[in-house]
């Protein structure tokens, strides 16, 4: 029996090994990628300061793998080590909030469908929305929890502020970039889908049965 | 499947908001890393004796490595997310209960593979523990939450059947007429 990842897969065990066998390769294109990968966020990062939210982000620079946040927020101001212009910068590593991207373009490589590249713009366009949250709000919550009060209290966040900021951390960082990843890839391959389960995926309610047409004409 | 996605969603956040809470994290959290460590160095044992757990710590007595088994390590936003997939699907009760008891053995199975297989990674190659820790089986984890529903999925009687198995079959077309 002749094994090929190039055909769509008849089986969910056939599914998932080849799943198995594109993420080595997904995962590796997407850290030689990366920097174009995240320059979307960079931009919006970029405009973000620009605007001014919040106030105290001067900019955003990105590297490699990561992003740097600078502000005009002052570390304290006793201390010693610091120089009186110094101002809090804090960098993100937004591999940890992309890597749904490698998972989803294996997905989409091991399901093999037709339209696999707009598939794949298609996905990579719904996960930047989710992905920049997750880098926007990490570097929010490093600056407001880990330089101490004196730089939280110049950020002037309000408890509600606060606590959804470490909510959506949390989320962003535990559950959203596999989660995203995978709830976009069912969207976009819910026929494949139904094909494995043999069933019409998703259906709340079973359609009306068709009535004998003689019923119908004498009722 | 708007209705199933904005379900799903729902219930997952509403969850995982709970498992943040002091009182998620005291009475199901805790207990739930806690003895998730413990399982994993009874099977750790079983090859090599020099592990202990402590809490949620697995720590090898011989070089003093130890792994803390922190959020996003436990299974519990996997399990998380699984509970709220089966949830939002429509299904019997019966199915939703029996796929969840299953789905919950699958992933905790695997998330042990992951502790145990972390444990020995970093004590061989710190940056091969990192990759494998932040990325690749995080990735692993919730590829097995989706097959794991998938096959759930397909166990699971079709609307039609299941309303087919409680309804009394039509009666022939003619007999209908007849009325």
């Amino acid at each position: 029996m002749r094994f090929s990842v190039f055909t769509p897969p008849t089986t969910i065990g056939a599914f998932f090994v080849r799943v198995l066998l594109w993420l080595p390769i997904t995962f590796l294109l997407w850290v030689i990628c990366a920097p174009l990968l995240h320059f979307p966020i960079a931009l919006a990062m970029h405009a973000l300061s620009w605007i001014g939210i919040p106030q105290w982000l001067l900019d955003v620079e990105q590297g490699a793998q990561t992003f740097n946040f600078i502000t005009s927020l002052k570390p304290p101001s006793g201390d010693d080590a610091f120089r009186a212009n110094a101002r809090v910068e804090t960098v993100v590593n937004a591999m940890l909030y992309t890597f749904g991207l490698p998972l989803f373009a294996a997905l989409t490589f091991a399901a093999w469908q037709t339209h696999m590249v707009r598939t794949l713009s298609i996905g990579y366009a719904v996960l930047l929305p989710f992905q920049l949250l997750a880098v926007y709000v990490t570097g929010l919550k490093q600056i407001a929890f880990n330089f101490g009060p004196v730089v939280a209290q110049q950020m002037e966040f309000g408890v509600v502020q606060n606590t959804l900021i470490a909510y959506t951390y949390q989320i962003s960082t535990l559950m959203m970039p596999p989660v995203t990843a995978l709830a976009v890839w069912l969207v976009t391959h819910r026929s494949f889908v139904e094909g494995f389960v043999r069933r019409d995926l998703l259906r709340t309610k079973s359609k009306p049965s068709s009535t004998p047409a003689a019923s119908r004409t004498s009722a | 499947m708007i209705r199933f996605l904005l379900l799903f969603l729902l219930i997952q956040g509403v969850l995982f908001g709970a498992q943040l809470t002091p009182w998620g994290q005291e009475y199901f959290v805790i207990p739930w890393t806690t003895a998730l460590a413990t399982i994993c160095q009874k099977i750790v044992t079983l090859f090599d004796a020099n592990v202990v757990a402590v809490g949620k710590i697995l720590r090898s007595t011989s070089n003093g490595f130890a792994v803390s088994i922190e959020a996003g390590c436990n299974g519990v936003e996997a399990t998380i997310v699984l509970l709220a997939a089966i949830l939002a699907f429509p299904a019997p009760w019966k199915y939703k209960l029996i796929g969840f008891l299953a789905g919950i053995v699958a992933v905790q199975g695997l998330n042990i593979v992951r502790v145990i297989s972390l444990f020995y990674l970093g004590q061989w190659n710190m940056k091969f523990f990192e990759w494998a820790h932040l990325y690749v089986w995080q990735a692993l984890i919730m590829l097995d939450v989706l097959i794991v529903w998938l096959v759930w999925i397909r166990r699971v009687p079709r609307a039609d059947e299941s309303a087919d198995a409680n309804t009394p079959p039509n009666p022939p077309a003619g007999a209908i007429s007849a009325v």
